[in-house]
């Protein structure tokens, strides 16, 4: 009896490990998650207008159907990258998320930055560069440290009245986010 | 025959707990963690670097874009304040005050499949005196502020606050969100 014991907390020890391991390795291993999808239609270095009439890509998403979404999607290996642009005055908020899902930074329209939005995103090793000056950006950017490369910087603008979504959708397209050291 | 009864068992019970643990605590089990706001429950650190690892297992299987907390925080509700579930033939009534944000939206959605079925936002809403909320959730057309449930089975609301500092500070415990309850069905 007391060997059938055992052997359960064994097991019970065991499953425990398989849990902790499940919990831990899931958001790298999960292939339909946000960054995967958004991987699909995301093009380089600039931001796209998520389309709200595709269901699929909005319950999957669970986008705010209220909203209009701009999402870029940039990985730091290749430099840092710089997000410029501005939007029309409106409640808008913007997230840069890691790959797991992590936000990083986020900040909305009333933080005081007005309609614009210029934010600059760095790995470590780049921040190093920076305070060292041995990197240019330009005038009034907002300096975000990243502790990995692989990120998504996620748009969210408010149209007060439906007729607004279309120009809305162009404003977001209209920002950039590119590696290239605005100055 | 022991020798090869307890390994079996063994084996059965690791592989039972482990994914069987893991499966509840990121389905049913995801109640365990939510802070209770009445009928509302939600996860307000769900959008911060300190995210803690079943979240994030949870954020991964469900695939949604994160939210930031500085952008927004988010409530779900699947029962009645007299803890039925919530049935979208049915009509309630929401009722009271939001706590304070730039703007907030309430979405019906399928739980199955997180489909929408009906959403306001707080530009389209008219409101009492004193910033009071009186919301119609109803398959029929209402008169006042109306939210469509499209007369579907199973409902959930879904209730985001943006920009709203009111989960931040201390006491926010005791934050009331409106109340939800049954009209008639």
């Amino acid at each position: 009896m007391v060997r059938l014991a055992l052997w359960v907390l064994a097991g019970l020890i065991l499953g425990g490990i398989i849990h902790l391991s499940v919990i831990l390795l899931l958001p790298s291993y999960a292939e339909r998650d946000a960054w995967s999808r958004l991987a699909s239609i995301a093009p380089d270095q600039a931001f796209v207008a998520l389309d709200q009439d595709e269901q699929d890509l909005a319950s999957a998403l669970q986008l705010d159907p209220a909203l209009a979404y701009g999402v870029c999607q940039f990985d730091l290996a290749r430099g840092p990258i710089f997000i410029d642009g501005k939007l029309p005055h409106s409640f808008w908020s913007i997230a840069i998320a890691a790959r797991d899902g992590r936000v990083i930074y986020s900040t909305t329209s009333r933080a005081g930055s007005g309609d614009e939005i210029k934010i600059g995103v760095f790995n470590p090793a780049q921040s190093r560069l920076l305070a060292e000056e041995g990197l240019e950006i330009g005038q009034g950017f907002l300096i975000v440290n990243a502790p990995s490369n692989q990120l998504t910087a996620i748009v969210r603008l408010w149209p007060e009245h439906e007729p607004l979504r279309p120009r809305y959708n162009e404003a977001l397209e209209q920002i950039s986010c590119t590696h290239d050291a605005a100055i | 025959m022991r020798q090869i009864l307890y390994p079996i068992i063994l084996v059965i019970t690791a592989l039972g707990v482990g994914f069987g643990l893991s499966y509840f605590s990121l389905e049913d089990g995801r109640e365990l963690t939510a802070t209770q706001y009445g009928v509302w429950s939600g996860w307000p650190d769900l959008g911060t670097a300190q995210i803690d690892p079943y979240a994030r297992a949870h954020l991964a299987r469900q695939g949604m874009l994160p939210l930031g907390k500085g952008e927004g925080v988010q409530f779900f509700a699947q029962k009645d304040g007299a803890g039925e579930p919530l049935n979208g033939q049915c009509q309630y009534v929401l009722s009271g005050n939001m706590p304070n944000h730039a703007l907030w939206t309430l979405q019906v959605r399928d739980p199955a499949n997180q489909q929408v079925f009906g959403h306001v936002d707080s530009g389209s809403m008219q409101y009492g005196s004193l910033g009071e909320l009186r919301l119609a959730i109803a398959p029929k057309v209402q008169p006042g502020n109306w939210i469509n449930t499209d007369g579907l089975r199973n409902i959930e609301l879904l209730l985001t606050l943006y920009d709203t500092n009111a989960f931040s500070s201390l006491g926010s415990e005791e934050i009331d969100l409106p109340q939800l309850n049954l009209e008639a069905c």
